[in-house]
């Protein structure tokens, strides 16, 4: 992904006059986010089906993300279990079909919307699962927002804090991703264990609560 | 998180297998989870928040 997208940025960036290239690194961050924003709210809608279903799921929502994070950790451990990706990358010849700018828009919103493209991240699939089920339009949407904005986001730091340094050496820029991503994953699992164990004590909690 | 491979721990590396590092991260996990379920019931979902924008930060190479 950084290998393709990274060198439009630098291009981008580098053909524009100074004052527009947060114009333009905010573009791709905002056609990112908007990205998992509008899969999650489709995913959201699919509540409309049936929505006595989806007021049931809300009720237990706690105890449905501790069971997929659990799912989740589960298939990653045993490499058994099925996860549901699209096992492919970015179309790179988007590169020349389109302009740079359109090319990197069109890049950020299926980037964002995470769906689309190989998903390494196992705490990705929290997303689909909060915006079906959780209780508010916000909670439900925020969580593939904030996965969108982050994956652009580092897209953005990688091109522009890495490019004057390695300018000619994509690789080095791409490698740092690499480098970089034990100490993510790692903190995934931590968070992903959580997410498992916060479950069964906010339903007990919320039940204390509620009595 | 493979199946058995280093870990740089700053000082010297040292050799996990999946079962330990799940361990450490589940323990690790229990903390982050009570730490997160004291502001609130409301604490699991900003866990769910935090481990997406971590998912986001993480997928630097892929796609």
């Amino acid at each position: 992904m950084i290998g393709t997208i990274t060198p439009l940025v630098q291009g981008v960036a580098a053909r524009r006059a100074r004052l527009t290239v947060p114009i333009i690194y905010g573009a791709f961050q905002l056609s990112s986010t908007a990205g998992g924003v509008l899969v999650a709210v489709v995913v959201r809608a699919m509540r409309g089906v049936t929505p006595a279903l989806a007021t049931k799921l809300s009720e237990t929502a706690p105890l449905a993300l501790s069971a997929a994070a659990l799912y989740v950790l589960a298939a990653k451990m045993t490499g058994r279990m099925p996860l549901p990706m699209r096992n492919q990358q970015v179309p790179i010849e988007w590169r020349s079909r389109f302009s740079p700018v359109r090319a990197l828009l069109l890049y950020g919103l299926v980037l964002g919307a995470g769906i689309f493209t190989r998903i390494n991240a196992l705490a990705f699939y929290l997303g689909p699962v909060a915006a079906i089920i959780a209780p508010t339009t916000l909670l439900g949407l925020a969580p593939w927002a904030v996965f969108a904005a982050g994956r652009a986001a580092v897209v953005l730091t990688v091109s522009h804090v890495g490019a004057p340094r390695f300018r000619d050496q994509r690789e080095t820029v791409v490698g740092w991703g690499f480098h970089h991503r034990p100490e993510l994953e790692g903190l995934q699992w931590i968070l992903m264990s959580a997410v498992s164990v916060a479950g069964p004590l906010a339903m007990i909690l919320g039940q204390r609560a509620g009595a | 998180m493979e199946q058995r491979g280093t870990v740089d721990t700053g000082s010297a590396l040292v050799r996990v297998t999946r079962a330990q590092a799940l361990a450490v991260a589940g323990s690790a996990g229990s903390v982050v989870a009570l730490v997160a379920l004291g502001f609130g019931v409301t604490g699991i979902w900003w866990l769910v928040i935090a481990a997406c924008l971590v998912a986001g930060l993480a997928e630097v190479g892929g796609g």
